[in-house]
């Protein structure tokens, strides 16, 4: 083989296996051999340099690259991960509009140049450029919508009258000179996309019922039934929209944005047509038998019964709070062992009384109390199933109660309750746990921690350490039961540092193996709380690792702008755009 | 009762409760986005009624001819959330995908040691089509410091109505990069 291309790829095998310092080595040799005639070993020294982190020689290696303008696809290429991990995406439009200029009929150069513009979010450029690339090639589609998606692109970015009254009618016309010759579903979504920003919700309607639906294909039926729906809610179709919603619950009663679309719908439709709704209304009965009606087809369904307290939630006028707190109690009573009760019917707490004992939250704890199992206890023989569901059934109203109860307890009752959760979680802990389980139980011990959490709060400072010691003993406790149980961890990285104990609080944090996008949503945690703690060399180290992921994320980020419209994805530029 | 949707980008804020589970793996932002681009229609995020999200599932279609599939990539319920049969309701949705994008079965990766997901998924009508070995690398965390094998399960679509593909192949193998 020809003894340049062994010496070039030398240089990328090196920089492939991470060993920059090589890849500097062959590079140079490259160099003094061709009296620096090869751009493309230049262009690889400078990236090795880079990765070296040898900035300023990298800098300058770079330069001489750029000084002259060149078409090499190898060159171009290694230029390209220059700029990018030198966090320079600006430089490479630049490079490829030279390169352009030298080649202007190459496709994929003008290819690389469109993607170096989506890179900067350069719509006006990114236009000009599918232009050119339409011209070369006009039987390829792709090159004609992404002129389209850089038009509408524009019209996000500006908005107000340059979009509605240039930009999209632009898109639109662009669009539709298209239409006979659309062949992919892509399009036929493009399409929609300018019409939904311009609001021409029938013209949506007509492509989805006309010719143009053939091109959709069969998995993308939820999402244009979706659509549909959105576009008939848009032009107030009212009743045509409650009917769709209605079947479509029907294929899935128990999905809650569905009952909360049927009841917005209902209530919406009834309402234009016959004003406000008044104590019973037959309108609203008749509504409330319609969901009854479902909920007896399905009775292992908690959607349907929930949907009959949302429906009060959303009609005040027919909520009586008796009537709530049967509801919540024949809820209670037919799913409690199930998870997630308590919170399901927290969020109705508003609809019971404040002021009328008989449909209080008190009321309603204790007309529940006795139907609820006997605290299990885990012994060896025991059915674990059904001690998971009485354990559950018990946790919720647990659960329950906290939220409900809206008086803080006196010291006698906390430590009471505190007694008796700590008791039940004892004596209910499993054998034969693997490390990654969590133990059904620990819910409780969390509600006993959150009692001691409100003792700390609101008592005086000379007993306040006693109750979050107190805390972390029974934190500690449950995390030797279940090493995984990351509730646990959260807690005791908060009391921690609640004490100002950093260095136990990080130790947890690294044993929750918060990475990736989690540093985002997680590593809050301990992130704010460094200057606090005042370990500031330790608290660096944190801060940096946190930094570098968000220092390389756009950098990420807008390669998969460039995919969405290399596939066609065009939904997803949006909504991956800032 | 629950909602279940398409995934979208800003859903990756949302999903801690259900990624600090150990058995859960957080993958980096692109992988994420690669499967959000290229494979949307079986990326969906399931949120409870109160807005809070249950699990996701996330996968893709590959292969050629009769070994057109589905692929199950990642599927994980929060444990607060178990045990209501979200997992069987996320893996019927995509497999109702791939039935529409004429595929002949749903496959995927799981722990060999992790019983609970390996029974589930049998429920669910998947058997162990072959061992993989290593296919789990150790990482920094004390729970999975050795590499651990995978058990490939498999279940066939109306489109394999003999089954072929669910034939289990004897010996174990390593997968070739």
């Amino acid at each position: 083989s020809d003894p340049r291309e062994r010496r070039l790829k030398a240089i990328y095998d090196a920089l492939d296996a991470g060993n920059n310092k090589k890849a500097i080595q062959e590079a140079e040799k490259v160099l003094r051999k061709e009296a620096g005639d090869s751009l493309c070993a230049k262009a690889l020294r400078a990236l090795a340099l880079l990765r070296s982190g040898r900035l300023d020689e990298a800098t300058a290696a770079a330069s001489e690259v750029e000084r002259v303008d060149t078409s090499e696809e190898s060159v171009l290429q290694a230029m390209t991960y220059f700029y990018k991990e030198s966090h320079r995406l600006d430089r490479i439009a630049a490079m490829y509009e030279r390169a352009v200029q030298q080649q202007p009929k190459s496709e994929d150069l003008l290819t690389s140049l469109f993607m170096a513009h989506v890179r900067v979010l350069d719509h006006k450029k990114q236009q000009l450029t599918a232009a050119k690339l339409h011209r070369l090639a006009p039987s390829k589609n792709p090159y004609y919508f992404w002129s389209v998606m850089s038009v509408l692109m524009q019209a996000t970015e500006c908005g107000g009258e340059l979009a509605s009254k240039m930009l999209l009618p632009l898109a639109a016309k662009m669009a539709e000179a298209f239409r006979d010759r659309m062949n992919a579903e892509a399009e036929v979504q493009l399409y929609l996309m300018v019409l939904e920003m311009q609001e021409r919700f029938e013209d949506c309607l007509a492509t989805l019922d006309g010719p143009l639906s053939s091109l959709l294909s069969p998995q993308s039926t939820e999402m244009t039934r979706q659509q549909r729906m959105g576009y008939l809610e848009k032009l107030g179709r009212k009743q045509e929209l409650a009917d769709a919603r209605w079947e479509d619950l029907t294929t899935e009663p128990n999905d809650w944005a569905r009952w909360q679309s049927c009841i917005q719908s209902s209530i919406n439709a009834d309402i234009s047509q016959g004003g406000d709704y008044v104590e019973a209304d037959p309108r609203l009965s008749e509504l409330q038998s319609r969901m009854d009606a479902i909920a007896a087809e399905h009775p292992g369904l908690s959607g349907p019964r929930l949907a009959r307290l949302e429906l009060m939630r959303r009609c005040p006028v027919s909520c009586r709070p008796e009537t709530a707190l049967s509801l919540m109690r024949s809820y209670f009573e037919a799913f409690a062992s199930r998870p997630a009760v308590a919170s399901d019917l927290l969020q109705f707490r508003s609809l019971l009384s404040e002021t009328d004992e008989n449909s209080s939250p008190a009321k309603l704890l204790e007309l529940i109390r006795p139907g609820l199992p006997e605290w299990p206890k885990a012994a060896a023989d025991a059915d674990r199933q059904q001690l998971v569901r009485d354990l559950t059934a018990r946790i919720n109203y647990e659960q329950l109660s906290r939220g409900l109860l809206n008086k803080p307890m006196d010291a006698e009752q906390r430590n009471a309750k505190i007694a008796e959760l700590i008791q039940a979680y004892r004596a209910n802990l499993l054998d034969g746990l693997r490390p990654t389980e969590v133990q059904p139980a620990d819910d409780l011990l969390l509600l006993a921690v959150s009692l001691h959490y409100d003792a700390w709060l609101v008592e005086d400072a000379k007993q306040s350490e006693t109750h979050l010691l107190q805390a972390l003993y029974l934190l500690d406790e449950g995390l030797s039961g279940s090493p995984s149980n990351y509730n646990i961890m959260l807690w005791m990285i908060r009391l921690f540092i609640a004490l100002g104990a950093w260095t136990p609080a990080s130790n947890l944090y690294e044993r929750l193996d918060v990475k990736q996008i989690l540093l985002e949503s997680v590593g809050f945690v301990l992130s704010r709380q460094v200057a606090r703690c005042g370990l500031l060399s330790q608290g660096l180290v944190m801060l940096n690792n946190t930094a570098m992921f968000y220092k390389n994320n756009w950098r990420d980020i807008v390669e998969h702008l460039c995919t969405a419209y290399r596939i066609g994805n065009f939904r997803k530029v949006p909504e991956l755009s800032p | 009762m629950t909602t279940i949707r398409p995934f979208t980008a800003n859903d990756l804020f949302k999903i801690a409760n259900v990624n600090m589970d150990p058995l859960t793996e957080t993958y980096g932002l692109s992988f994420y986005l690669t499967y959000l681009v290229h494979w949307p229609e079986y990326f969906k995020i399931a949120e409870s009624s109160d807005g809070r999200v249950m699990g996701y599932v996330m996968g893709k279609s590959e292969g050629y001819n009769e070994k057109w599939h589905g692929h199950v990539t990642a599927l994980s319920v929060a444990p607060e959330f178990r045990r209501l049969g979200l997992a069987g309701k996320l893996m019927a949705g995509l497999e109702d995908v791939s039935e529409k994008k004429r595929a002949y079965f749903v496959d995927l990766f799981v722990r060999v040691s992790n019983d609970v997901a390996v029974a589930l998924y049998k429920k669910l009508g998947y058997t162990v089509y072959r061992r993989v070995l290593e296919y789990y690398s150790g990482n920094s965390s004390p729970m999975f410091e050795q590499d651990e094998d995978a058990f490939d399960m498999r279940k066939s679509l109306s489109r394999d109505p003999e089954r072929k593909s669910m034939i289990p192949l004897e010996k174990p193998f390593y997968i070739s990069s």
